[in-house]
């Protein structure tokens, strides 16, 4: 009955939107175009003006492509079994079925559909007590309060915010030969998190992160300009070679960023792929070499900010008064200090001299001022020699000496450590000199330069140079706000539908577009053109809101179908193209591990703020020499206690040369580009991962833990509630007398005394995984919990 | 946060394209008849073809991505070891003999070398000759040179092939490691071993088809052996000479003694759960990858079993004794991987110290003797084992570094002659490859009188990636994966390379 009802309900919505949408088709025309008064005598786009240099392309013939045509408010098709569908959505894909002779599916049941819903919008799973409040609900609009309230938890924010970090290509380190740890690029994915949580509309988000630190004039507030100069983090995310000084590469490394910037912004906003112009022409679209560079002039005069202090006025002066203070403390300290290494210093030095040949002893005897350039250098290298550690000079002091100088050393450590950071964010500036001029470089090699060009967007659509507002902004020259401006808008027919199309991806596992970062001639061809045209309409009207889409996307009868596979219509259409089902998807690798920890009880749901350090064994730090020579968290790997690493995966640290075995197995981007579908293999290392990994050896101890905790008493219940918790149903009873079955074989087995031959195992450095003289019935049941999490109906979604 | 209203009445794009869809727009009508004409418009007609990905040459089985595949043309071996030098060993000091920079010891580069630009950043740091502190002398039939830092090594030289005038893009570590690895200078491409292994599967489907040893890695990290683009089966696989050696690859003694059962559960709640859902290959791949997990368990258990091997195959890769123990080992694991049909083996020089490899800025001798003496003795016996067992006319066996290093002595940032040591020289280095088909006992190429930069023949890391898929029997134009739009090839999208000439016995 209620089903009725929400069917009705939408039917009649259904009409409403086909009323208005006839309306607005007749008053377009009348519109004309917004941006007519900008346009004197310019060359047009390429489809009315010859002389638009893309209009030689191809012939013109490739203007064709889809992609490059306005996205339209294309009419919703009228379809006959209109008690299927409930909006829009539903008749784009149904009318396509019909016209294959396909039938979509039922919907899944209600248990299967809150996993979906809640996997999918916070990346966790339902808890039991939700499933069965779910199947109770008798309301007419359960399901709408169900997506509603999973869009208002603030995991949406870091489930969304992890496929939005795979788009731009996040990472916390600098990649490269030393592989810095980028100490505050974790606000940045804060920053993600919360506008997502926030439902940011997407056109302003897409504006903070190119042109942020532009927007972020002194007239907002503290709070204010602080989020914008972390959102222009965006333009830091990439790879960054920081040897370059040290080997004359500077130039070359400046080149790679920029080349980063252009195919970053090129993939993640446009679903462009101008890196295959940044040699020549696009070999497959309506691309020309210079439209890399025209855009890539927008980011010209950046450079880089690596500590821009985002505290507010009051906040930094107080921090500076309070750490002057500290540096006047600290001095007669310092003095006392010295005063202890002294005896110390006077015997490397000498020591370190009577090494030296006689003639530098002597040059060196000369006062440093009286010496000409030639002995400076000469001298250079054996200066350097004298410029001592402490912890060297500290080794010769004697036993009598040692405590003064032990003492001293504290005293300033201790008063060192009250001083106060200021909060700093990665983000850029705009050089305060001229900016160099872009040139279209030849093979893509820099230091090839052919002709200038001028900022300026995809020459197809306006060859001339883009208009720049130097006046709206806060700090530098408003390049970038100009590109802001045009990617975040509808004078690009890409910006809506890429991201609709992304947001498809991830509620079906496939996007209308399968290559959500190529929109191309090489990318797929939209399997629903004309949805995803009323999806970006529909999107941009709402006024860009990702929520919207959710709701919208999963309150189609579409999403809602079950994934069974109906041999009639798989026959018709092996690969689910058509929809005539949901698809069954595999979890990616955070959703995984995060769900094992969840249901293992252990999950701690920390929203964000510094990354945590899992543990990871030596064998993967020792693959970047980079890392593992060195200590502390800056070049190196610092491990956190365990316990704190248990939280989102989002929140663990992404060092680009220490890739978390785990997460990479089941396949991880890579953080080296825009990754908007992750690969997805099904193979033997993920399930030994999956069965030997110290997570999910932790985990299944954990779980069962948890089991005994939740039902003390009896077994068989301990196995239920297991079931409830990892697959949200009742064991049944089949599966309850397999349960006893293989309990017994455990038994058997683990009263056998024989170990066999030892090995050291990478979880063993785990404390016991439970207590060794655990019961049998303990010890059987972390196997069993083990085999849940490694079951395919725990980590398949259907 | 409530979500803003949808107001379907306004149209939000305004663009040059416009116009021209408001002329369309009107031609097709308004409403739902439209649908019929949209469907059938032929810009959508694509669409309807079968599948929407764009096709590549190499189909993958979605199980056994690992399935051997046909080469594209005759192959002259089917496995390869590549034995990765990282730091850079000097030419000038192993298999490049410059009799004039030992005669000119102390003096001052030729002025005519100051006007070649590309030698700018390597004469910066100095200029001054430094002869060569070993002895040298001519090995083998063919007399090939070989420094005194190889006695064992010299001993194959009538097996070895060496090309002196190798070329690098990068004059530093990380990037230049990344070229030789993967070909470009940047993170996130497949690495050689990724390519390989997707252009011809592997032999052996219970191991990884690629698998890299090192104890410790190469500048840059695992971005030198990663699938980057290409599925993840092709990824570089560590394996480690001691205990277990693939990582995760047994569970801790609590749950060890439990494990078939467990595995047997598994795949029993995974049976009752796939009855009732036919038809997806997804769930059956995943039954199937836990019985060869199973499998890969027991045999790369028994690869790493290195005491099955007899006293005298341990004797001859220099296991007895401390200094070669540990290189030993590796080039051990290395021949009973290929010799179990491992397609690809990656020995990244990754000895515990010194930290840096061959990267001798300073102490040139001691650098070298040390690295040198850690290593000979086990390649030579990796040589001789290989050929004694017959796989050495199967396997290609590669030495080289990422670059090479200048004959001059590096006088930067504070050195002195007295330890003086060489600098990085990307512009003229030698490699030497081994085995199948491989034309022993000779050279390729030549650097300048001093050994600076490759004067005759040289070549480009892009061309010795396209000899050794040569050697595979792929062509290096036709092996590409369609990535974001590109046609990617281990040789770059654009770019063409050369076959290293007169390397093949013809």
């Amino acid at each position: 009955m209620r089903i009725t009802l929400f069917q009705f309900v939408n039917t009649w919505a259904l009409l409403v939107w086909l009323i208005a949408i006839s309306v607005s088709a007749q008053c377009r025309s009348d519109e004309g175009d917004g941006d007519e008064g900008m346009t004197e005598v310019r060359v047009g786009d390429a489809w009315t003006d010859p002389r638009n240099p893309v209009a030689q392309l191809w012939d013109g013939k490739r203007l064709d492509l889809w992609s490059l045509r306005p996205p339209e408010p294309t009419p919703i098709p009228i379809v006959l079994d209109s008690q299927w569908a409930s909006n829009p959505i539903d008749c784009f894909v149904l009318a396509k079925l019909q016209t294959l002779g396909l039938k979509p599916s039922d919907p899944a049941d209600r248990k299967t559909l809150i996993r979906r819903a809640t996997l999918d919008l916070t990346g966790l799973l339902p808890s039991p007590e939700e499933v069965v409040a779910f199947q109770e609900d008798e309301s007419p609009v359960a399901y709408e309060a169900l997506i509603d309230r999973l869009l208002s938890s603030p995991q949406y924010g870091l489930r969304w915010a992890r496929h939005w970090l795979d788009v731009v290509r996040y990472a916390d380190s600098n990649g490269f030969e030393r592989d810095e740890f980028r100490s505050t690029m974790w606000r940045y994915r804060d920053y993600v998190v919360n506008s997502m949580n926030a439902d940011l509309p997407y056109d302003q988000f897409v504006r903070e992160q190119i042109a942020g630190d532009e927007m972020a004039s002194s007239e907002l507030s503290d709070r204010r300009r602080e989020l914008l100069w972390t959102a222009s983090g965006f333009l830091r995310l990439g790879p960054l070679d920081t040897t370059k000084s040290k080997f004359d590469t500077e130039e070359a490394a400046r080149d790679e960023w920029m080349v980063d910037l252009t195919n970053t912004t090129g993939s993640a906003f446009l679903g462009q792929t101008l890196a295959c112009c940044r040699c020549h022409d696009h070999k497959t679209d309506p691309l020309l070499q210079a439209d890399h560079y025209r855009l890539r002039a927008f980011f010209a005069g950046i450079e880089e900010d690596n500590e821009r202090v985002v505290d507010s006025k009051e906040v930094e002066s107080e921090i500076t008064r309070h750490n002057t203070a500290i540096d006047e403390r600290l001095k007669p300290l310092q003095i006392a200090y010295e005063k202890a290494l002294k005896p110390g210093r006077d015997r490397l030095t000498a020591r370190t001299l009577s090494t030296f040949p006689a003639e530098i002893v002597n040059l060196l005897k000369q006062p440093s001022d009286a010496r000409d350039k030639a002995t400076h250098e000469k001298l250079a290298p054996y200066v350097q020699k004298l410029d001592f550690y402490d912890e060297d000079i500290a080794a010769l002091l004697t036993a009598d000496e040692n405590p003064t100088y032990e003492s001293a050393r504290q005293k300033v450590e201790s008063i060192e450590q009250q001083k106060r950071e200021f909060t700093t964010v990665y983000c850029v500036k705009e050089r305060q000199t001229e900016i160099p001029p872009t040139h279209i470089l030849e093979g893509g090699v820099f230091t090839d330069r052919r002709e200038q060009v001028q900022t300026g967007i995809f020459s197809l659509l306006d060859p001339g140079p883009i208009a720049i507002d130097a006046r709206d902004v806060g700090g530098g020259t408003g390049r970038r706000s100009a590109l802001a401006r045009w990617i975040a808008s509808t004078k690009n027919p890409w910006s809506a539908r890429v991201m609709a199309n992304r947001l498809w991806h991830h509620h079906f596992g496939r996007g209308i577009v399968a290559t959500p970062d190529d929109f191309g001639y090489s990318g797929a061809p939209p399997t629903h053109p004309e949805l995803l045209d009323w999806l970006a309409v529909e999107f941009v009207n709402s006024g860009w809101s990702i929520k919207h889409m959710h709701r919208l996307i999963m309150l189609s009868a579409t999403y809602r179908q079950s994934s069974q596979v109906v041999p009639s219509s798989s026959r018709l259409d092996p690969n689910n193209r058509w929809l005539a089902r949901q698809n069954l998807r595999r979890m990616d690798a955070e959703t995984l591990r995060d769900c094992i920890l969840q249901v293992a009880g252990i999950l701690e749901r920390s929203q964000g703020g510094s990354p945590r350090w899992p543990e990871v064994p030596e064998s993967v730090l020792k693959a970047q020499p980079g890392i593992y020579e060195n200590s502390g968290r800056l070049q190196g790997y610092y491990t956190d206690p365990e316990r704190q690493t248990y939280v989102r995966s989002i929140l663990l640290v992404r060092k680009r040369s220490v890739p978390l075995p785990f997460l990479s197995v089941f396949n991880l981007s890579d953080a080296s580009g825009t990754c908007g579908r992750r690969e997805v293999t099904i193979n033997a290392p993920q399930a030994l991962s999956l069965l030997n990994n110290p997570i999910s050896i932790r985990a299944a101890s954990c779980f069962a833990e948890r089991l005994t905790l939740l039902r003390p008493s009896d077994l068989a219940e301990q196995w239920n509630e297991a079931f409830w918790l990892a697959l949200g149903r009742p064991a049944e009873p089949q599966e309850q007398a397999q349960m006893k079955q293989l309990f017994q074989a455990l038994c058997r087995q683990l009263s056998q005394s024989d170990n066999g031959p030892s090995h050291p195992s990478d979880a063993a450095d785990i404390a016991d995984p439970y207590p060794i003289n655990a019961s049998l019935e303990r010890m059987s049941l972390a196997e069993l919990c083990r085999a849940l999490l490694n079951s395919n109906e725990f980590i398949f979604i259907e | 946060m409530p979500t803003p209203t949808s107001s379907p009445l306004r149209h939000p794009f305004c663009f040059p394209g416009t116009r021209r869809s408001f002329i369309q727009k009107a031609t097709a009508g308004i409403g739902g008849l439209a649908l019929a004409t949209l469907l059938n418009h032929p810009a959508y007609a694509d669409a309807t073809q079968d599948d929407s990905l764009p096709l590549d040459p190499i189909q993958l089985d979605p199980i056994q991505p690992l399935r051997p595949r046909p080469t594209h043309f005759p192959a002259q071996v089917d496995r390869m070891i590549f034995l990765f030098q990282y730091g850079s060993p000097s030419q000038v000091d192993t298999f490049d003999y410059k009799p004039e920079l030992q005669k000119r010891e102390g003096q001052r580069l030729p002025e005519s070398y100051y006007a070649n630009p590309k030698l700018k950043h390597t004469l910066s740091y100095g200029s001054e000759l430094m002869a060569s502190p070993f002895g040298w002398k001519q090995h083998g039939q063919n007399g090939l040179w070989v420094s005194e830092l190889f006695p064992h090594v010299a001993k194959h030289s009538d097996d070895l092939c060496v090309v002196r005038s190798m070329i690098s893009e990068s004059n530093n570590h990380a990037p230049a490691s990344l070229n030789m690895n993967t070909g470009v200078l940047v993170e996130g491409k497949p690495s050689l071993g990724s390519w390989l292994t997707y252009g011809l599967g592997s032999v052996n489907q219970n191991l990884p088809g690629y698998v890299v040893l090192y104890n410790i890695g190469p500048y840059g990290g695992p971005a030198n052996f990663t699938n980057g683009f290409l599925q993840s089966s092709f990824s570089g696989m560590h394996f480690r000479d001691q205990g277990p050696p693939v990582l995760d690859l047994i569970p801790p003694s609590a749950f060890k003694r439990t494990q078939r059962q467990t595995i047997d559960l598994i795949q029993q709640l995974n049976r009752n759960h796939q009855a009732t859902r036919p038809g997806h290959s997804e769930l059956d791949g995943r039954i199937a990858s836990y019985e060869l997990a199973y499998r890969m368990q027991a045999e790369a258990m028994s690869m790493g079993d290195l005491a099955s091997e007899t006293k005298e195959t341990m004797e001859m890769y220099g296991l007895e004794d401390k200094e070669t123990a540990e290189y030993g080992r590796m080039c051990l694991l290395s021949r009973r991987l290929v010799e179990s049909g491992v397609r690809v083996v990656q020995l990244f020089n990754g000895l515990a110290s010194p930290k840096d490899g061959w990267d001798a800025h300073t102490i040139l001798e001691e650098n070298h003797r040390f690295n040198a003496k850690r290593t000979d003795k086990p390649i030579a016996g990796l040589l001789r084992d290989l050929k004694q067992r017959g796989l050495l006319d199967r396997t290609l066996v590669v030495w080289c570094g990422e670059f090479g290093r200048t004959p001059m002595w590096d006088s930067g940032s504070g050195r002195i002659r007295s330890d003086a040591g060489r600098n990085h020289n990307p512009l003229g280095f030698s490699i030497w490859m081994a085995g199948g088909g491989i034309e022993g006992g000779r050279t390729i190429g030549a650097t300048d009188p001093f050994g600076l930069f490759a004067e005759e023949a040289p070549y480009r890391v892009r061309d010795l990636h396209a000899t050794i898929l040569h050697a595979f029997g792929l062509d290096a134009n036709q092996l590409y994966f369609t990535n974001s739009g590109r046609q990617e090839r281990l040789i770059g999208v654009a770019d063409s390379a050369n076959v290293i000439s007169g390397l093949f016995r013809s």
